[in-house]
């Protein structure tokens, strides 16, 4: 075993790391941790931005988890959630295993890109180009179908376009995600089954997704905490400035208090969204396992 | 060596933290363009704050060194939009050009989005920018919390020649603390070949009633034309028009929500579901990308609505020049405005707060450069000598105009408070559910004094 140093020496080589974790610390407590406990503290008033602020206690979150349109939003958001979720992690992890095999593998240049392109669209841009795609009238949609469906003028199909907006935004990140996920399994795992005679159905089901779990694991956490902070697609989709509440994701409670200029309100929703994020990791590194 | 290699490496750490440090200043890429008071601590050490002192120079500062002064005005939508407006300011009062150099900021997409930079900018001391456009909506709130720049002094010369409906756009408890960027009564706006074709003639049409029947009249002899479009949500001003015609309030003067007692909220919701029901009129919803192709292919033939609403037409539609007319609203529902109108405020704390309240009072009120603005933009002027002045009675896109003063007799502004901004999308997503049959109207009433009360309490409090 090798003997620690001490004395000057010792001391010396403890602080050099801690010197070099200096740089990230300061910026990370000044612009990350400092205005977050003050966020906390702030939830605890009511308070315009400026001016005088009031002490209420716990009332900002009294208000928030009695308030009717808090509950539509968050069940919103996991609509939003729920229905992208699936088709991105199934159309992304497809794509990924198709792009590996043998015979797509040399038109990898080719798919990769083009899948990962909506990635790297704007989102207000893909938004916008969404509001054409299915617009009432003059939408592409309707007008290939002859019909005149109002995907983001009627409540009951508004939340359908968002869901298809994330989707399609969604497919090429994951895929890159999967795909990297993928590349870690040895060949000769992989081989192995093939001379055991397993079929590549088999393959899929009893090698390539047991082991694939801890990226199931991430790609399924990453995208739980990027939908339930859900703000641009529904918001620039769905109207001019901020989308009508029957629709509007969460942070829109968030949003709304501070253009209302009810900034302890706000805190609070932002904190109230901090420990759903919070339970809801735990819950899936639960679910696959993660503590193993 | 080794120790070369040590000392090497906490200068670059130390060099590296700076850095990062300076990359953390408190403005935005827009703020940083106006300058600061108070340059981030790195700049200074950097030796590179001289060109951010000059930019916020105070005006006594600058007219001393013989240089000009940085104006700097927070807009939303396009800067371009408003740029070619200031230079018409600025070749009228060539005095003013001499002495400032006036720059449009965009503050966001929205208003909602300038007022939120504006508290923001209020809460954290950030240098304000002289001039703020913000809609009557969001004025209470910033008037009412004495953080506005009164503009009595600046505005006295004109005031003779100012308009009422504009008055009542300046003011908040008696003192002026705003100028109007355009004041907008409610007109309707119709084209006159189709009208004309079906025999409507909006002066006949006086009550809620008969606006339906011509809605009919139109869609029967025209049926893919529509003479207005109600389809749900509803925008937020169809609300605030309608309770202005209906002497609706949310809350009496304590502040105390009495959405469900309010005959006059209790009337708009009512109306507004009439007017959504009506199968002469269109369900496409304003702002939608239909919205603005319905008045290219003749879908939408007339529109109720605030007096912005002709700049947009002239724009989407040129061609159809000559063949929209003015008229004023059916006279049961006329009273009111569209959230009274778009106004300049100037923050009390802004570097040069009473140069710009001279630079906006000229801007809003001297008949010439409202003359110039008139020609680029169309934007009737809130004097009393342009409503008998024949240059503005009638337009090449419009015909006679004079609809749009008389629209103003009926002006009157909707009783905003400081948490209308809030209180607003909280009793519209209630308007829709009672529209869609969601809720019975006490039912969507009872649930927006209990949001209103949840999420705001007392807006004067």
């Amino acid at each position: 075993m090798k003997k620690v140093k001490s004395g000057k020496n010792g001391k010396k080589a403890q602080t050099a790391p801690w010197l070099f974790l200096l740089p990230f610390i300061l910026v990370y407590v000044g612009t990350f941790l400092y205005p977050a406990f003050f966020s906390l503290y702030l939830s605890f008033f009511k308070y315009k931005g400026y001016g005088e602020a009031k002490f209420v206690g716990i009332n900002n979150y009294k208000s928030l988890l009695t308030y009717r349109t808090m509950w539509v939003c968050l069940g919103n958001t996991l609509f939003y959630f729920i229905t992208s979720y699936i088709p991105t992690m199934l159309i992304s992890f497809l794509l990924a295993v198709m792009v590996r095999s043998k015979t797509l593998k040399r038109f990898q240049r080719i798919y990769k890109p083009v899948i990962f392109l909506p990635q790297i669209c704007a989102v207000v841009a893909a938004s916008l180009l969404f509001q054409i795609i299915f617009g009432g009238k003059v939408g592409v949609i309707n007008q290939v179908l002859g019909t005149e469906i109002p995907f983001l003028t009627d409540l009951r199909y508004m939340k359908w376009p968002v869901s298809a907006l994330i989707t399609w935004r969604g497919i090429g990140w994951y895929f890159v995600i999967f795909l990297a996920g993928l590349t870690s399994i040895s060949e000769e795992v992989e081989e192995a089954a093939m001379v055991d005679g397993a079929t590549p159905f088999q393959k899929l089901v009893k090698i390539i997704i047991p082991l694939m779990k801890p990226t199931f694991m991430l790609t399924s956490v990453t995208y739980a905490i990027g939908s339930l902070k859900l703000y641009t697609e529904p918001n620039v989709l769905l109207s001019r400035e901020e989308a009508p509440l029957q629709v509007a994701p969460y942070i829109n409670i968030v949003t709304t208090n501070v253009n209302g200029g009810n900034f302890g309100m706000a805190a609070a929703a932002g904190w109230l969204l901090v420990l759903l994020i919070l339970g809801c990791t735990l819950l899936q590194m639960k679910a696959f396992g993660g503590e193993d | 060596m080794k120790k070369r290699n040590k000392i090497v490496a906490l200068l670059l750490t130390g060099m590296l933290t700076l850095s990062m440090l300076a990359g953390c200043g408190s403005g935005t890429g827009d703020s940083a363009q106006a300058g600061t008071d108070a340059p981030a601590p790195a700049e200074e050490e950097s030796g590179d704050a001289a060109p951010a002192e000059q930019e916020s120079k105070p005006a006594e500062e600058a007219a001393v060194d013989g240089e000009k002064i940085k104006m700097t005005m927070m807009v939303w939508g396009n800067i371009d939009d408003y740029t070619p407006s200031n230079e018409v300011l600025l070749k009228t009062f060539p005095e003013l050009a001499e002495k400032i150099d006036l720059q449009v900021e965009l503050g966001g997409g929205g208003d909602a989005e300038v007022a939120e930079k504006f508290r923001l900018m209020l809460a954290s001391g950030e240098e304000l920018p002289d001039l703020i456009r913000l809609n009557y909506t969001q004025f209470p709130e910033f008037a009412d919390a004495g953080v506005l720049y009164d503009l009595a002094d600046a505005v006295a010369p004109y005031e003779g020649d100012i308009i009422d409906a504009a008055k009542s756009l300046m003011t908040w408890n008696d003192v002026y603390y705003a100028v109007p960027q355009e004041v907008k009564p409610k007109v309707w706006l119709y084209r006159t070949d189709i009208f004309a074709d079906c025999g409507v003639d909006p002066a006949q049409v006086k009550t809620l009633d008969d606006f339906l029947a011509a809605a009919k009249t139109v869609n029967d002899k025209y049926p893919d034309s529509y003479i207005e479009n109600y389809g749900t949500p509803l925008s937020n001003y169809d609300l605030t028009m309608m309770l202005c015609a209906t002497g609706g309030t949310f809350c009496d003067e304590e502040g105390n929500y009495h959405c469900a007692t309010d005959e006059g909220v209790r009337k708009a919701f009512e109306n507004l579901k009439k007017l959504n029901q009506c199968e002469a009129l269109s369900q496409i919803q304003e702002w939608s990308a239909d919205w603005q192709a319905g008045f290219a292919n003749d879908v939408l033939v007339s529109q109720l609505i605030g007096g912005w609403m002709k700049d947009h037409l002239m724009n989407w539609t040129p061609e159809n020049s000559g063949k929209w007319g003015m008229a004023m609203w059916p006279e049961e529902i006329a009273t009111g405005s569209e959230s009274g109108g778009g106004i300049w405020v100037i923050p009390k704390d802004a570097p040069h707060a009473a140069e710009a309240a001279d630079l906006i009072a000229k801007f809003a009120f001297d008949p010439e450069v409202r003359k110039g603005v008139y020609d680029l933009t169309g934007k009737i002027p809130p004097l009393i000598s342009a409503s008998q002045d024949e240059y503005y009675l009638s337009s090449e896109y419009f015909g006679d105009t004079s609809a749009y003063f008389k629209a103003m007799e009926n002006f009157s502004i909707y009783p905003y408070n400081p948490a209308s901004s809030q209180e607003i999308p909280i009793v519209a997503q209630y308007l829709t559910e009672y529209i869609n049959g969601t809720m019975d109207l006490d039912a969507a009433l009872k649930a927006a004094d209990a949001d209103l009360q949840n999420q705001i309490g007392n807006p004067y409090q």
